[in-house]
């Protein structure tokens, strides 16, 4: 597995140290003048994100996936490689976004808003769950299948909003939101802190493994 | 060791290749011991598969003419003296009767036969 | 020795191709050459090997082991050519050497370089600057460079100018002196197989018509010239493909002996090549 992951840092160096270089210049500008460390986190994660999204579709562009399916490797190592070659790179990069924005002088957020437990396993949450949905949608369908997935969300979200501006749906939709949103704020006073960033920790990588189970057999299957 | 072969001939190549070494050894062109190719340097070297090659060493060391020694190689196989004379003595005898045979047609009597094999014999000295 | 390649029973269907019941082996040594038109099947049975694609059933074993229970450790040992090599495409060579290597534990750099160096190959150029027939070359010189036990080529010498294709053709006759490595090869150019093919498989529309020794089929197959009499029934029997010409009739016999038994002055029995074999068994009527 070594072996796939070195494959991909080296046939992407370039390309990944001008995104590092770009990607820093752009959350220092931009982040920097966020004042909600919410906000940040959502911003960065989704960033951080898209970082392992466009070397895998950088693979599938250049048909570089029938070069690996003829290395030795199982397509369970090829799909495993990719899932820590991921999350590599969104940890990697979720730093350096943070050492962007607290490096930036006059930053609106300091050490205290964006090093704390909360902020840090509010942004893992947040990875994990973006990761564990598309990496499944990736290998099913490839770059078009994450293009599919934004667009949708998107219309998703209009659709929310619009029905939503009916009153009689704004108030089922409120209220839902706040039930889940008291739910975990229950949860987590009942469990105490420390407790409920574990079952979030746990949760996240029960969802990550059966993501992963997922995507291997729908790799298993694909035919080059 | 000298090997042409022909792809025009009727004959399978296997049987040109065995041929044409059973005959150098028999003239003792291919001395007892030296060493032969291998089954595969040969068949790059003619450019024909392995198989044939193979096929052909199979015949000779079949026949007695060549041994392989796995790990070392193939070498031409000590020959049994009275075999070989005998089988030179076939040859001699094939291409005699031959002779005759044409001799016979052409109305040539054996006794004209003999002065000719006579001259012959002293050209060569 | 076991066979580099066992296959039995392969099947495989795309929506208007099957592939079906395959069944062949390659002996461990040799080298077998796979023919056929375009479209027979060539690719998908390479592919199947290399578990590029799922079969529908059957079953392979590479060098002992089953091709997907064992998958990795048998490409370990396998040095494949794909019909067209693809790449990152602006990664320069060098960079996808370095990545590639990585995975053979009996990887040869200094082979490679070799190699390289022979095959003229600009390691600093980006791959999509590359010719067809460059690509080829370097995705070879990958292949022969960590001590590969078989090698897998799928239309190895198509692009390539015919120099370089003998030297290619001479250099996998080179590799066989161990008779520990295999090849298998895929063509539709026939004259690669003349000289250089141990054994030859025969595929047509996505079944196996023959695997043989090269020389049973130079030795016991033949192609009678004669005229419109050749087409009675009497002596369809004898036929595995018949063509018609305006100036007589072409037929193809795995059995000359037998020809020559039949058939006596008025027809001309010869020794056929590999691609008039190939073209009466494609184009020809099929009787045997």
């Amino acid at each position: 597995m070594r072996s796939l992951i070195l494959k991909d840092l080296i046939l992407n160096k370039k390309f990944l140290l001008w995104m590092g270089l770009l990607y820093f210049i752009y959350v220092a500008v931009f982040g920097s003048r966020i004042d909600n460390s919410r906000v940040t986190t959502f911003f960065v994660t989704f960033l951080c994100f898209v970082m392992p999204v466009m070397i895998f579709t950088r693979e599938e562009k250049f048909k570089g996936t029938v070069l690996v399916c003829s290395l030795p490797a199982t397509r369970k190592q090829i799909i495993m490689a990719r899932y820590v070659l991921g999350w590599l790179l969104m940890l990697g990069f979720f730093v350096l976004a943070t050492v962007a924005i607290l490096a930036v002088p006059g930053s609106k957020l300091g050490p205290e808003n964006l090093l704390n437990a909360r902020t840090l396993i509010f942004a893992l949450v947040l990875m994990a769950l973006y990761f564990a949905i598309l990496m499944p949608l990736l290998v099913r369908f490839g770059m078009v299948g994450f293009f599919v997935f934004l667009i949708s969300m998107q219309v998703l979200g209009f659709v929310t909003l619009a029905l939503a501006s009916q009153s009689a749906l704004k108030l089922n939709i409120r209220s839902s939101i706040a039930a889940i949103k008291n739910a975990f704020i229950s949860l987590n006073s009942n469990l105490g802190a420390p407790a409920y960033y574990a079952l979030l920790i746990v949760v996240m990588i029960a969802l990550n493994l059966a993501s992963f189970a997922c995507s291997v057999s729908i790799f298993k299957r694909k035919d080059f | 060791m000298k090997v042409l072969i022909s792809n025009s001939s009727p004959d399978p190549i296997y049987e040109q290749i065995s041929r044409q070494i059973k005959a150098q050894i028999i003239s003792s062109d291919l001395a007892e011991g030296e060493a032969l190719p291998s089954i595969r340097k040969l068949a790059q070297e003619l450019q024909i598969s392995v198989i044939t090659t193979k096929r052909a060493y199979d015949e000779l060391e079949r026949e007695g003419f060549i041994n392989t020694v796995s790990g070392k190689g193939t070498y031409v196989a000590v020959q049994n003296q009275e075999l070989l004379k005998e089988k030179k003595m076939k040859i001699v005898e094939e291409k005699l009767a031959e002779a005759v045979s044409e001799a016979r047609i052409l109305g040539i009597g054996v006794e004209q036969l003999k002065e000719m094999l006579l001259l012959l014999y002293k050209e060569d000295e | 020795m076991e066979n580099a390649i066992q296959i039995k029973g392969l099947r495989k269907e795309y929506k208007g191709f099957t592939l079906k019941d395959v069944s062949f082996s390659l002996p461990q040594g040799y080298i077998m050459g796979l023919v056929g038109p375009n479209g027979a099947g060539k690719t998908t049975i390479i592919k199947l090997i290399m578990n590029l694609v799922r079969r529908k059933a059957g079953e392979i074993t590479v060098l002992g082991k089953d091709n997907i229970g064992d998958e990795a450790e048998v490409k370990s040992r396998i040095g494949f050519v794909h019909e067209a090599p693809s790449f990152y495409d602006d990664a320069p060579l060098k960079d996808i050497k370095a990545a590639v290597a990585h995975f053979y534990k009996r990887w040869d750099d200094k082979l490679f370089l070799a190699l390289a160096g022979e095959f003229g190959l600009p390691l600093d150029k980006k791959f999509k600057k590359l010719s067809h027939g460059m690509k080829m070359k370097f995705s070879i010189a990958l292949a022969l460079s960590h001590d590969a036990d078989l090698l897998i080529l799928d239309e190895p010498t198509s692009g390539l100018d015919p120099v370089f294709r003998r030297e290619l053709l001479e250099r996998l006759s080179g590799l066989m002196q161990d008779e520990r490595k295999s090849i298998l090869f895929s063509t539709h150019i026939t004259s690669d197989l003349e000289r250089t093919a141990d054994y030859i498989t025969f595929i047509h529309d996505g079944e196996i018509v023959f695997s043989l020794p090269k020389d049973d089929i130079k030795e016991k197959w033949g192609i009678v010239k004669g005229s419109r009499a050749l087409l009675e029934a009497q002596y369809r029997r004898l036929f595995r493909g018949i063509r018609e010409t305006s100036v007589g009739v072409e037929a193809l016999t795995s059995d000359i002996q037998e020809a020559r038994r039949t058939f006596d002055s008025d027809v001309v029995i010869e020794r056929p090549s590999i691609e008039e074999i190939m073209v009466l068994m494609d184009k020809g009527e099929h009787y045997a």
